[in-house]
């Protein structure tokens, strides 16, 4: 029997476990296609809705659905999918004339999350490891940290951080995050040789953080690369005005053995917490 | 009165198929190895008949056709070379991701979009 080791997902405010072979891709803010070995296995796409809206979102949902792909047909065993779920009303849909389609429409109660769930693998091992990807969804918690994990990093990040921007390109992801006056930007270089035989990690660093605008202590050590800013007052309003961040922080690290560089910058207003960004920078790893 | 008859659509691959799609080099395209390990290609540059016979009026000789050469660097060579008419693009992904220690989902995006590029330009097809 075919058995996988399952990594922890976990992307702006959804969390799920999934084999490990399957691989995360980012479509969107709240999209993430799964695919195994290069091929589709499980799309999920959410929202999170004020509880007044929920249900006339569900039918919108489910029209745009119906004029996509015609006339659903009837699920003729919709407990087999029911009780499989405490924490969702589950709405299963499957067409006739694609028999290629099955959609599973989620709402949770509790923080009125709307989650469609489409399968696009139909073999009984993937169906078996969908449902089980499925039924691990977590959508809230109380906890005040949140999992980020896709690709091959994982970071524990304030749940109260707003996702602002991501870039998923070759060798080189971005998230930024952003908060009252503070912006977070996490990034992952790979791979590290590679990018290293090129530049130095100070270079790096400074490309990351856009540091030459501003004078900042550098702290170059072997295997990682820190500036910050210590603004004066004077200079502080005077970028202020100019609607600039004055308070920097970066950090450029390399992690040798999975051969990737970490970064870590955060731009504020305010004088920037050392403790913030070392709890940042210590729960960012490779897997 | 207008023709009932619509163009047929071109039927567009899904991702699957298009990654099972094999790519070869084209004959147009003249590469060699530098001592560095990276490749140099030369192609034709396509002129417009019509700009060819203006620059003909004004020229004795025939007028040999312009090339343009590409550099590639490490890790383009090394997809150029992946290719041999025989690994489809799912198989030189999955290499290029071993090779060089980082996702499917990376080199996935960084070899199509090479392949795209190639493709552009006319020096690869795909079969």
């Amino acid at each position: 029997m075919h058995t996988s080791s399952i990594r922890k997902v976990g992307w702006n405010g959804l969390q799920l476990d999934v084999p490990s072979s399957w691989e995360v891709i980012v479509s969107d803010k709240k999209h993430l296609l799964f695919e195994r070995d290069l091929e589709p296995v499980l799309e999920l796409k959410w929202q999170n809705l004020p509880p007044k809206k929920q249900d006339k979102q569900i039918q919108r949902i489910q029209q745009g659905l119906q004029n996509e792909f015609g006339d659903q047909s009837s699920i003729n065993n919709k407990g087999k999918w029911k009780k499989l779920f405490n924490t969702f009303n589950v709405t299963p849909c499957s067409w006739k004339e694609h028999s290629n389609v099955f959609i599973l429409l989620l709402d949770c109660p509790a923080c009125n999350t709307v989650l469609l769930c489409r399968f696009l693998s139909f073999s009984k091992q993937s169906e078996q490891e969908i449902v089980s990807a499925i039924q691990s969804i977590v959508c809230h918690h109380e906890e005040e940290k949140e999992l980020w994990s896709v690709l091959d990093f994982s970071i524990q990040l304030p749940t109260k951080l707003k996702l602002k921007t991501y870039s998923v390109a070759a060798g080189f992801t971005r998230i930024s995050f952003e908060e009252k006056g503070q912006d977070i930007h996490i990034c992952r270089l790979a791979p590290a040789s590679h990018r290293l035989q090129s530049e130095s990690m100070e270079n790096i660093l400074t490309t990351l953080v856009s540091r030459e605008k501003y004078k900042a202590t550098i702290i170059n050590e072997d295997n990682y690369v820190e500036s910050f800013t210590d603004p004066s007052i004077f200079s502080q309003i005077m970028r202020r005005l100019k609607r600039e961040k004055p308070f920097q922080y970066g950090r450029l690290w390399h992690i040798e053995e999975s051969n990737r560089l970490l970064g870590l910058s955060v731009e504020s207003i305010r004088p920037i917490p050392s403790e913030l960004v070392k709890e940042i920078y210590s729960s960012y790893e490779i897997l | 009165m207008k023709s009932s008859k619509q163009p047929e659509k071109k039927k567009q691959l899904s991702k699957t198929e298009a990654l099972l799609c094999t790519p070869f080099h084209n004959e147009i395209a003249d590469w060699q190895i530098l001592d560095s390990g990276e490749v140099l290609v030369e192609y034709p540059l396509p002129i417009k008949p019509l700009f060819k016979s203006i620059l003909q009026r004004f020229s004795q000789k025939p007028i040999p056709t312009p090339t343009k050469k590409l550099h590639l660097d490490e890790m383009g060579s090394l997809v150029w070379n992946m290719v041999d008419g025989e690994k489809n693009a799912k198989q030189i992904i999955k290499d290029f991701a071993t090779h060089y220690s980082i996702t499917l989902q990376e080199a996935e995006l960084s070899v199509t979009t090479f392949l795209l590029e190639l493709g552009k330009r006319g020096l690869i097809g795909m079969e």
